[in-house]
């Protein structure tokens, strides 16, 4: 549904942060966009939402080559919503039933829908509770909820998501991760960039590497991950559970999931 | 922390029309204002710390200490009034060479005037600004014509207080780890670099808030939902026997001028 062909972003300042990428995604995709930092992940986010217009190259959405006069632009937000990093730069308002019904009524729905799918939205996160209050009167955790909830209520195709684990604790950043999985099977297309290599092999259907603004991999974890100049390269290491296959050295499938690895482990002793 | 306005959210009377309350924040204002007596000032006074710490349900230690914060522009206020060089009638004097220091009696009378016209009016609004929140008080100001990029700026400079005193506290600390503070040379200048930085990164902050408005469909309006309010039978008739009640006494005592 996504197709970017040599697209090229330099920001004023400085020199290229996306350099002639072409990068494509399919509907329903679990995607991991992975790489360094400053290797130009959040410049393609922004690229995808129409946020920043490419210096050169062409943006196709659905087949159709996006503009970016001011309708066209509002389309493709609706279709394609990012949740930030830092929850602290994407809430403005003074409660959080105002924050979530921001982007819907950006949408120029009724009154009455928006206030259907702000109270939809709030209580598929379990944060009704939070209805009234300032945003600055919220823990880290519920920021992030709240954020991800002003998103979701657009009701957008593509989910792209910053980091989404970062600065949590184990259980909140595992209760993203479910949120994550329920998302999918709700039939959203999810981008993620992170640098946790443990979630990105046990979770992603695809993964892209970026690496100084240029693609330089891409394919299913287990390719990506099999490839070691790449992963030295992109300073991205190997996940625990490859790590540990790894010193097995058996000629096996590789594990997926920890627990497979677990009665891997178990079968051979 | 506890800043102010985590008040409104725990009031008793936070889903009645911010109008009601605006509205009877007006007739007690003008009330208080045009009062004369510090003894009907004083009831007006008592009324509404009560009523303050029964509908925002806070202890009265904590409201008096809020309340603290403009209590040292009031005290200053007021004793420069009282204080007066070379009084007439004066009631209390100090001789310093060719100058009197003093208080007169028409001085002490207007300051005390001034203090408790002070403390009434502080404690009505403290009533209006603990149970309304920033986004009700926001709606009112809309339905009586305020421009919209005047209320735009509102949410977003309210919001940005928070996160520049974050931020601001943020390289405090970082700073104080490094022995920033620990003279007045080396806290002089890391004073300054704190306010530099801190508008700086309030700046980082401010575009990468603008990218998230725009990824969601902003441009150039801050829409909001009409709200829904319950305003109770029991406040009206409440509110109303109470003004009656005030305005009886005000009648009574409140226009003639009377000091303690």
């Amino acid at each position: 549904m996504i197709e970017m062909k040599n697209i090229s972003y330099h920001y004023p300042d400085s020199t290229a942060a996306i350099a002639d990428i072409c990068f494509s995604v399919t509907e329903g995709e679990k995607l991991v966009v992975a790489g360094a930092n400053g290797a130009g992940k959040s410049t393609l986010f922004l690229l995808l939402n129409g946020i920043l217009k490419p210096r050169k190259g062409e943006y196709f959405f659905d087949g159709k080559k996006t503009g970016y006069s001011k309708r066209e632009l509002l389309a493709l937000r609706q279709q394609v919503g990012i949740v930030f990093q830092e929850p602290d730069s994407q809430l403005f308002s003074a409660s959080v039933c105002e924050e979530v019904a921001f982007g819907p009524l950006n949408m120029e729905l009724t009154h009455d829908e928006v206030r259907q799918r702000v109270d939809s939205t709030l209580t598929a996160l379990d944060i009704e509770s939070l209805t009234d209050r300032p945003p600055h009167l919220l823990s880290y955790g519920q920021k992030k909820r709240v954020a991800i909830a002003s998103v979701l209520a657009m009701n957008p195709r593509i989910i792209i998501f910053d980091e989404p684990t970062a600065g949590l604790d184990p259980a909140h950043a595992a209760e993203i991760i479910v949120l994550l999985e329920k998302l999918h099977t709700a039939g959203k297309t999810i981008i993620i960039s992170t640098h946790d290599m443990n979630f990105a092999y046990q979770w992603a259907g695809r993964m892209v590497v970026l690496h100084k603004g240029c693609v330089v991999g891409q394919g299913t974890p287990n390719e990506v991950f099999a490839n070691e100049e790449l992963l030295k390269q992109s300073q991205l290491e190997l996940p625990f559970i490859l790590q540990v296959f790894k010193a097995l050295n058996t000629d096996a499938k590789n594990p997926e999931t920890m627990a497979e690895l677990i009665k891997y482990i178990n079968m051979r002793v | 922390m506890h800043y102010f306005d985590s008040y409104p959210i725990q009031s008793r009377i936070r889903k009645v029309h911010p109008g009601y309350k605006l509205g009877w924040f007006v007739l007690y204002t003008v009330l208080d204002l045009s009062s004369h007596s510090v003894l009907f000032l004083g009831i007006e006074l008592l009324v509404f710390l009560t009523i303050t710490v029964f509908t925002v349900r806070i202890s009265l230690l904590r409201l008096l200490r809020l309340m603290a914060i403009p209590a040292v522009f009031v005290l200053l206020g007021s004793l420069s009034v009282i204080l007066d060089l070379n009084p007439v009638h004066p009631v209390f004097s100090l001789n310093a060479g060719a100058i009197t220091f003093g208080v007169s009696e028409a001085g002490l009378q207007q300051g005390m005037l001034i203090l408790f016209r002070s403390f009434s009016g502080i404690a009505v609004l403290y009533a209006l600004v603990l149970n309304t929140s920033i986004s009700d008080m926001i709606y009112v100001l809309r339905k009586l014509k305020v421009p919209e990029v005047v209320l735009d700026l509102m949410v977003l400079v309210y919001r940005n207080i928070f996160i520049l005193s974050d931020t601001a506290q943020r390289i405090y600390i970082a700073q104080k780890s490094r022995m920033g503070h620990h003279n007045l040379k080396t806290s002089l200048r890391s004073t300054a670099q704190l306010g530099g930085s801190a508008f700086i990164l309030a700046g980082v902050r401010a575009e990468q808030l603008f990218h998230s408005m725009e990824s969601r469909g902003y441009t150039g309006r801050i829409h909001s939902l009409p709200a829904e309010w319950e305003t109770g039978k029991k406040f009206i008739v409440v509110s109303v026997i109470l003004f009656a009640a005030l305005l009886g006494i005000f009648f009574l005592i409140g226009l003639k001028p009377n000091y303690i």
